[in-house]
């Protein structure tokens, strides 16, 4: 299975993080897990290494439900960004909601890869990466 | 006298009259007195105001005196209120002629009652699909509240499960376990929340009392004593127009308390507090505004989200996201609207609808 050097979590809920991380590093397929609790705190970072090829992630995990900007919020932000990053990265909606208008919007946005429902087991997880090696 | 040339009217069952310049009837047919409930010898020779004392005051009086004086054409529907309180409709052509106006009058009461009784029905039945709309929206809000609430903190426990039972050692069992207890209260939160909204909702009899804008307030601000110090906010109230409803009380409490704490809680750090509260009359209600000039949200991407449950808008420590919710839940309830103005970095008002004047 392929390795990935950074993965990104863009969730608030904190136990979700120390959990989601914990499940990430025990299959020892991740170098780096960078955190961020809103769409914002993420937005700033990408355009914060504008140009920087290397500093950007690989795998995104985005929930939805998020204070300050939200999942949504975030990815109208992330699609205009998307031009300048010149790297295929690819995001997954990560969430706890299980509403079908939430999975059906979802998959209408081109930049999203799939719709993944919580909790992320370390299978779940093993079978996204078996995905994206692919 | 009536003028031979009329006499071919007599026979219809249109109405008409013929009022000279002095506003007397000068032709008459059965018809039209009919519609007066009178009869034609009754009227012929006598003015209007002889007749129909108050007609004077009347827009089809002020009608009459148009097509007299302006020598026009023109079209009235009448609601003519008889002297028994009784009343019917009447569609109402008048052009002028020599002698005055002439007036052709048909009886439309049976048709203008009949859409009125379907006017009546129609409305009410906006009322139903308003209320039925309402209600939609309310059961979206609570799938959206089990989908993405309640599962939030139950996805943990079923990961911290599975994690438990997957663990290498005794120790990592125990942490584990720890870590059950806070996802298991914050459920446990998010659940009783839910619990009492619903019922809010379903709750057929709410205690209305009688209570005052004023009290309340004191109430709210020696409650949040502790934190309007700490920001040096200016709290002013302005109850002069409204104080005293007919309101339940502890609904009224906490829609006060709710909004002042958020006030306090999303003020800018740039400048003092400054919060005023004022009642006012509008459109038959007493509404309450709330107004500040904190940190402000953005409506234009936040509109449709800032009455929800565990909707945040702030990176703040202590933002829950459901005294808003609740707010709005409680006036739905009793028939009352919450609708928030703001600006970022300006400030936000809140308008409160209460109840009827």
């Amino acid at each position: 299975m392929r390795k990935i050097n950074t993965l990104c979590l863009i969730d608030d809920d904190s136990v979700y993080q120390y959990l989601t991380t914990k499940v990430i590093s025990e299959t020892k397929l991740v170098d780096l897990v960078k955190v961020f609790s809103n769409g914002l705190e993420a937005i700033e970072f990408f355009k914060s290494i504008e140009g920087e090829r290397e500093k950007l992630p690989d795998v995104i995990l985005l929930d939805l439900t998020m204070p300050v900007m939200d999942g949504w919020d975030f990815l109208e932000e992330y699609v205009k960004l998307q031009p300048t990053f010149k790297k295929r990265i690819i995001l997954y909606i990560v969430s706890s909601s299980i509403a079908p208008s939430d999975m059906i919007r979802a998959r209408s946005i081109s930049a999203v890869c799939d719709f993944v429902v919580k909790p992320v087991t370390k299978d779940k997880f093993l079978s996204i990466l078996k995905t994206i090696s692919t | 006298m009536i003028q031979e040339r009329f006499k071919i009217f007599d026979p219809l069952i249109e109405g008409i009259q013929v009022i000279d310049r002095s506003f007397r009837y000068h032709y008459v047919n059965e018809a039209a007195a009919a519609h007066g409930k009178s009869t034609a010898a009754a009227l012929l020779g006598k003015t209007m105001i002889e007749c129909y004392p108050g007609i004077e005051q009347t827009p089809l009086y002020e009608k009459i005196k148009e097509c007299m004086q302006l020598r026009i054409r023109g079209k009235f529907l009448n609601r003519f209120v008889f002297s028994d309180g009784s009343h019917g409709f009447f569609d109402l052509r008048m052009g002028p002629v020599e002698e005055g106006v002439l007036i052709m009058s048909f009886d439309v009461s049976e048709q203008k009652n009949k859409e009125l009784v379907l006017e009546d029905k129609i409305s009410g039945l906006e009322k139903q699909l308003a209320l039925v709309s309402g209600q939609k929206k309310q059961l979206e809000d609570f799938c959206h509240i089990i989908a993405h609430n309640m599962r939030g903190p139950l996805s943990n426990l079923l990961l911290l499960n599975n994690m438990v039972q997957s663990a290498d050692s005794e120790e990592e069992r125990m942490l584990m376990i720890s870590k059950q207890k806070p996802v298991i209260d914050f459920l446990n939160e998010t659940f009783d929340e839910l619990v009492n909204a619903t019922t809010v909702m379903i709750d057929p009899e709410i205690k209305f009392d009688q209570v005052s804008l004023e009290r309340s307030t004191k109430k709210a601000i020696t409650l949040l004593q502790g934190t309007i110090m700490e920001a040096g906010a200016q709290i002013n109230f302005d109850f002069k127009q409204h104080s005293d409803l007919y309101f339940p009380e502890k609904y009224l409490d906490n829609i006060v308390f709710n909004l002042i704490e958020n006030a306090l809680k999303y003020r800018s750090p740039e400048r003092p507090l400054k919060l005023d509260l004022y009642s006012y009359s509008k459109d038959g209600h007493i509404y309450l505004d709330v107004k500040d000039n904190g940190l402000g949200i953005d409506l234009v991407k936040h509109a449709s989200k800032i009455f929800r449950l565990r909707k945040t808008f702030h990176a703040h420590p202590h933002a829950r996201g459901f005294g808003l919710f609740q707010i709005k839940n409680q006036l739905e309830a009793i028939g009352g609207t919450i609708e928030v103005s703001s600006l970022p970095n300006v400030g936000t008002t809140f308008t409160v609808r209460l109840n009827k004047v």
